[in-house]
């Protein structure tokens, strides 16, 4: 397995980027005139919840990871009892309230936020208030009131949550036991009604799986699997019979959580010519394939112009079609397909390459570049798993064929 | 002010002062000049926080903030015109990099050009996610993907040079 990616992390981290002390006084400065700006910034500092991690738990599908353990291993019976008596439509009014579609996947960003901090009495309270709440079943008589979103000039005289920021928006004076109450209640409550989603069953899950395992040793496909289809795939798309070349395979960690790594695939035919594509390992479909031929590594980015000509390219696209859909050995169909180039003002392409874009039945998107001098479709990516709208704009500046899929 | 602005102003001060290197090496990696990459930080910094009302997700305050000092970083280059643009990446390293026997990582990735540069260091040194680094510098997931395993082929060779 290649853990190259680790490394390249590990190296990042150990890499220093010394500031000068005259760089570090400028921020300061710029901080201090912005402080200035606006005289209520020096009254208090930030404040995220910073209450145990079964109180983070408001912050949605993404975050639910964090609190789920809590509240379904030690969740006590009062509290046990309390969750499983909300009706769907009250889980369902937690589950809006706690909409995650909006948030990053950073935890730490994720936490519910005050517009205040607690007083060192309110957090003292709260604590003590929690502990009560969950072992002695004392709870609020009433509920936080929730909003989707605060007017600007809306005068706070009770603690109010607003849905839109996920910021509970707290009143100057102290607050009430039952008000603290109200919002351990909420936690609570949001905690459980989102960890019963599927959504959220699923990330605690795969976050799980992630925990024990970070950098999988086995994935769906194996690695002579991978090989072998590693070899189907140019001997459908190119004709090329890949089985007797020198082969080497590297595992390519994946993108981030949750997402499984490449196969890379490279079969050497010759210092001046060789085959290499990277195949998804849970999947097992293309990622990226390009090739070395006759010398010119068509993966390199491309410096020499090129005349593009229109009826040509247009053309052409029907080679580029069936060299993408023999990829999926024309399982797939292609739903939408435009041909892209960037023009110099003597009508070349910069890079002296075309790229094609497809669609396909499957949602994926793929690109494939095409070298004008030498007729060669010599690599090939995939844009995304997402559908047209994920992966299907390129680069600006490009003037865009519509074609017929 | 209300007590939403005054939080949202507390996270952006918090923000700020949490990423103060990680904002300078983002400029710094493409303006190559330690002033530059120092005014770019600081201008970047009043100009987020004159339009910090328009932020619609406070969660990506620090994507958003990245953004600006990217495309501030940009401007200067353009105002400079000591380093030339190109939209299409034709080249990937330039001429100046040179493998020394102790790889220095920022070094490489200051030689990168640019479009691989950022996607480089947001993912590598910020660990911001695919997704995250297309919102970023406005570029698709999969022109990410492409050009991180383009630099990483040249980061493996470039490692392999220096052993």
């Amino acid at each position: 397995m290649n853990h190259f990616d680790k490394k390249i992390r590990q190296m990042a981290e150990n890499t220093p980027c010394p500031t000068s002390k005259e760089y570090e006084k400028k921020i300061d400065r710029t901080l201090e005139a912005i402080k200035n700006q606006s005289p209520a910034v020096t009254s208090r500092k930030a404040s995220f919840f910073s209450f145990p991690k079964a109180g983070i738990a408001v912050c949605g599908a993404a975050a639910l990871v964090l609190i789920s353990i809590p509240v379904s291993a030690k969740i006590s019976d009062y509290v046990k009892d309390r969750m499983e008596q909300m009706s769907s439509a009250e889980q369902e009014q937690y589950i809006t309230a706690n909409d995650s579609s909006k948030m990053t996947k950073e935890h730490d960003t994720e936490a519910l936020r005050y517009s205040r901090e607690l007083t060192a009495d309110e957090e003292n309270r709260y604590r003590a208030l929690w502990d009560k709440y969950r072992n002695e079943g004392l709870f609020p008589e009433g509920e936080l009131t929730l909003t989707d979103r605060l007017e600007a000039d809306a005068a706070i005289t009770a603690p109010v949550y607003e849905t839109y920021n996920r910021e509970i928006f707290l009143p100057d004076r102290a607050l009430t036991d039952e008000e603290l109450l109200q919002m351990i209640d909420f936690s609570e409550k949001s905690a459980y009604a989102v960890s019963q989603t599927k959504e959220a069953q699923e990330s605690i899950q795969a976050q799980q799986e992630f925990n024990r395992n970070p950098y999988p040793d086995e994935t769906d496909l194996s690695e002579d699997e991978a090989i072998s289809k590693a070899i189907t795939f140019f001997h459908e798309m190119y004709g090329v019979d890949c089985s007797q070349m020198e082969t080497s395979c590297d595992y390519w960690m994946g993108f981030g959580f949750g997402e499984y790594g490449d196969y890379e695939i490279t079969f050497k035919e010759s210092d001046t010519c060789s085959y290499c594509v990277n195949i998804n390992s849970a999947t097992g479909i293309l990622s990226q394939l390009f090739i070395i031929k006759d010398g010119i590594d068509y993966h390199a980015p491309f410096r020499t112009p090129a005349k593009a000509d229109e009826t040509f390219l247009r053309s052409n696209y029907e080679n580029a079609k069936k060299l993408i859909t023999s990829a999926f050995n024309s399982d797939v169909t292609v739903t939408k397909a435009t041909c892209g180039y960037s023009v110099n003002a003597n009508g070349e392409t910069e890079t002296g390459c075309a790229y094609y874009f497809f669609g396909l039945s499957n949602n994926t998107v793929y690109g494939i570049q095409y070298h004008i001098d030498s007729d060669y479709f010599g690599y090939i990516y995939q844009l995304s798993d997402q559908g047209w709208e994920q992966g299907g704009t390129p680069e600006p500046g490009f003037q865009i064929l519509e074609l017929e899929p | 002010m209300n007590g939403k602005r005054k939080s949202l102003d507390n996270l952006f001060i918090e923000t700020v002062g949490q990423n103060k290197t990680a904002m300078f090496r983002l400029a710094y990696s493409i303006v190559l000049n330690r002033e530059d990459a120092e005014d770019v930080v600081s201008e970047s910094i009043l100009k987020a926080y004159s339009h910090l009302s328009e932020l619609k997700n406070s969660r990506k305050m620090k994507a958003w903030l990245f953004q600006i000092i990217a495309n501030e970083s940009k401007t200067c280059l353009r105002k400079r015109k000591r380093v030339e643009l190109t939209e299409d990446f034709s080249t990937f390293l330039t001429e100046k990099y040179v493998p020394e026997s102790s790889f220095d990582l920022l070094e490489f990735v200051c030689h990168l050009n640019d479009g691989f540069k950022e996607v480089i260091l947001l993912y590598y040194f910020e660990a911001f996610r695919v997704k995250e680094i297309a919102e970023i510098l406005a570029i698709s997931e999969g022109t990410v993907k492409s050009r991180l395993s383009r630099a990483r082929q040249e980061l493996k060779k470039a490692l392999e040079a220096a052993q």
